[in-house]
Parts: structure tokens; C-alpha cells; sequence
């Protein structure tokens, strides 16, 4: 076996038998940041007072009631007139709002078991806007050789597609959230890829991940139904766009929920 | 930090903590550290919220942060006296693949990066160069002499197509 495999199939199976213990870790976060900023407050103000004393000793006859402020000298904080959301992209707002009604389910360990629960409207709010139905799914089929044209990495190409060049794939949305999932080694279907989607104006469709695949990466297509089928038209993703390209363009044959 | 602020921070910490640990743990071999390393990178995050957050992906900035800081303690234990690191022994037998886990312990820290990187994450080359800071036939040698040192002490082949 070249060392390349040998080292591919060694690494995931010592990474994979690693569970990491995420949520007290968060918790040791933010009891830190609580303490460092108590810290930094509680110097700010023996500062602030050592200075006070330093000036009311400097300042013969000054005291700090000598010059009462002036009732109208109220000037407003800097920066806290700004709404909350301001600093924040489009991109961290749905991922924001995805993850409010996913993070009971953004289990860190990575799995293909999760019970994904989400807001049920989520999909489908808007009569305005089209939307793709949250029964059944989706399935297709595609070729390494497909993949390899669209520049896929041959790597990857390889491991997902296999010996046979052959990569059957699988999509569903189910209470406001996307799966697209693959058969494994031994024909069972694995989750590849989850997260929130949302859809937009114009036939438009936003995936938002929270598997380890890409955590919270978009990708964005638009689509059109040809009877039950879908076809994803254009596919953008904030990375591996290739790689979502060969997953998602094309044609989906509808599943009826069985 | 806003409540708002803090659910998205939160919500990044849960997404990457996962996938960063088991990088760093490929990389140092020990569960405790792995975790302490990519807590410290959160923190940091955590600490500079405010410009991180409005980066493309801050997953990767937390990535790079902690791959640096592992490869700073892993030159540090290198440096350590032979006595001090046998004080300290680390597990092999209890992961699925002590051998490969044995094989990359003998990498230098660079070439143990470069080697999770490439072959567990699939990260491209250019990719690796900027997680590490160093050029991309930089990242091409380490990968070539790590895959020969791997080969040789796995007693496995080179394939020709392989970088």
C-alpha cells in the first residue's frame, strides 16, 4: 500500500477516536474572559482613583465638587446609538439565525447521527418566495470524471467517488434544515454535509453548514423544478467551490417519501 | 460582549472546537493538550471578537492560531532534555493506529503540520503555506521528506504520483 493511504486511512482513525469535550471548554471561555475583564475593570478604577488623588493633591483649593458638571453636558456614549446587528455581514446574520435554532444540535464531535431540530417555517415563510417541499428528497448520481473536470482534486475525487468512479448522492430538507448525504464503503447512507438553509428571491436557495465539513460556510444556488425534479443551476460556495459544484449542479431525481 | 455577539462567538466555538482538537491532537498525540491548545485559539478569538467576526471565515483564523501555537509547543518539547520527555510518556497503543501515530511522532513539528494538514484536512499546498507562514516549496519539501521518513518507518511504498 503506498504511504499516502496508509497514512490517510491511520490519521482518521486516530482522529475519529478522539472525542473532544467542547462545551465545558466553552464554559472554561467564558468564565476566563468574565475574570480577565472584572480584572481589567477593577485596575481601570483603583487607576482611575490613585489619578483622582493624585490631581486633588496637586490642585490646591480644587475639589472635584468644586466643578459640579453642567446639567446639560450629557454628551451621548460613542458607538452605542448604533443598532446591534450593524457590524455584522449577511453572511454571519443567517448563520446567526440558523444557529439560534440549531445550536442544540451542533454537537462538536461531528457525527452522522444528529437529530437536527430547527424552526419548521424556516423554508417556507414567504408565499412570495418559491420554495422546494420539506417531504421526500432528492437523489443523483455522479462521475469522478465529472469531478475531474470541473477541478475537483484528484484526491478527492478518488475517495469520494471510489474504485468504481461512482458517487451516488442523496438531499433532503426537513424542518428548516438541509442533509446531503453519500453511501459508505458498506452502501449506507452517511450524512456529508447539514446545516440551515433558507430560501431567497429569484429561485434562490442558502445553505449555511454546521457540519465540520466547512462550519459556517454558504452556499448559495438557484434552481428550477422540472416536475418534481430539481435542477441546481448555479452553485457559489465561500470555499471548495469546485468541490460543491460537482455535488450539487445539475439534476435531482425527486424521491417520494416512502 | 452583546448577547448577540456572544451567541455567534458561541456558536463558532461549538463548530470549530471539534474539527480544530482533532488536528492538534493528530499533531501532538495527547487529548489534554489538544484541547488546551484549541481552547487557548478560541479564547483568542474570543478576545479579539470584534475584528475576527467580520473576517470571511473565522474558523480559519482560529485553525492557523492554534496549528502555530502546536507547533511552538511541540519545538519546545523537542528542545526539552530526553529525561524530562521520558517523565512523560505518551500512549500510542491506545489509539486505532499506534504505528501511524509512532510514525509521525518522529516528524520534525513543521513536517507534522504540513502532514496533518495535507493528508488529514485536504488542504491544499497554497493553504498550508499561509496556515504556516512559510512559502509553498516550503510546504512541497516538508511533504517530501516527511512522505520518505513515513515510508521508511511504516515500511510502505511512495506512489509516483504523489507531490
Amino acid at each position: 500500500m503506498p504511504v499516502e493511504d496508509r497514512l490517510r486511512q491511520g490519521l482518521e482513525a486516530n482522529a475519529t477516536s478522539f472525542s473532544p469535550h467542547g462545551e465545558s471548554r466553552l464554559a472554561q471561555v467564558h468564565h476566563r474572559r468574565r475574570r480577565r475583564t472584572g480584572a481589567v475593570t477593577a485596575s481601570l478604577g483603583v487607576a482611575a482613583a490613585l489619578l483622582a488623588a493624585v490631581v486633588v493633591q496637586a490642585v490646591p483649593g480644587w475639589s472635584p465638587r468644586s466643578t459640579p458638571p453642567a446639567a446639560g453636558d450629557c454628551s451621548p456614549v460613542r458607538g452605542h446609538t448604533a443598532p446591534e446587528e450593524d457590524s455584522m455581514d449577511k453572511r454571519t446574520i443567517v448563520a446567526a439565525a440558523t444557529v439560534a435554532a440549531l445550536a442544540s444540535a451542533c454537537d462538536p464531535a461531528g457525527g452522522t447521527s444528529r437529530n437536527l431540530t430547527g424552526d419548521p417555517e424556516q423554508g417556507s415563510s414567504s408565499t412570495t418566495v418559491p420554495t422546494l417541499p420539506e417531504r421526500g428528497g432528492w437523489e443523483r448520481e455522479v462521475t469522478a470524471k465529472q469531478g475531474r473536470e470541473l477541478g475537483v482534486p484528484a484526491r478527492t475525487v478518488r475517495r469520494l467517488a471510489g474504485d468504481d468512479g461512482v458517487l451516488a448522492l442523496g438531499f433532503k430538507l426537513q424542518q428548516g434544515t438541509f442533509t446531503i448525504w453519500t453511501n459508505d464503503d458498506a452502501g449506507r447512507p452517511t450524512a456529508w454535509d447539514y446545516g440551515g438553509y433558507t430560501f431567497e428571491r429569484g429561485h434562490g436557495l442558502e445553505l449555511t453548514t454546521v457540519s465540520d465539513r466547512c462550519p459556517s460556510c454558504t452556499t448559495t444556488l438557484t434552481w428550477h423544478t422540472i416536475g418534481g425534479d430539481v435542477v441546481f443551476d448555479s452553485v457559489h460556495r465561500t470555499r471548495y467551490d469546485a468541490l460543491a459544484d460537482w455535488l450539487w449542479q445539475g439534476r435531482w431525481d425527486y424521491q417520494a417519501p416512502s | 460582549m452583546r448577547a448577540a455577539e456572544q451567541r455567534e462567538y458561541d456558536w463558532y466555538f461549538r463548530a470549530s472546537f471539534g474539527p480544530v482538537s482533532r488536528t492538534v491532537f493528530l499533531m501532538v498525540h495527547d487529548r489534554e493538550l489538544a484541547e488546551d491548545i484549541t481552547q487557548e485559539a478560541l479564547y483568542r478569538m474570543l478576545r479579539h471578537w470584534r475584528t475576527v467576526s467580520g473576517y470571511e471565515r473565522p474558523e480559519a483564523w482560529v485553525r492557523r492560531v492554534a496549528i502555530r501555537i502546536a507547533v511552538r509547543e511541540l519545538q519546545r518539547r523537542a528542545a526539552r532534555a530526553d529525561k524530562e520527555r521520558l517523565a512523560q510518556p505518551v500512549a500510542y497503543d491506545d489509539l486505532p493506529d499506534p504505528d501511524v501515530a509512532r510514525a509521525v511522532a518522529e516528524l520534525a513539528p513543521m513536517q507534522r503540520a504540513a502532514v496533518v494538514l495535507f493528508y488529514w484536512e485536504d488542504r491544499p499546498v497554497h493553504e498550508i503555506a499561509e496556515v504556516l507562514s512559510v512559502s509553498e516549496s516550503t510546504v512541497k519539501q516538508h511533504l517530501y521528506r516527511a512522505r520518505h521518513r513515513l515510508a521508511t518507518l511504516l515500511g510502505e511504498g511512495v506512489s509516483d504520483h504523489a507531490r
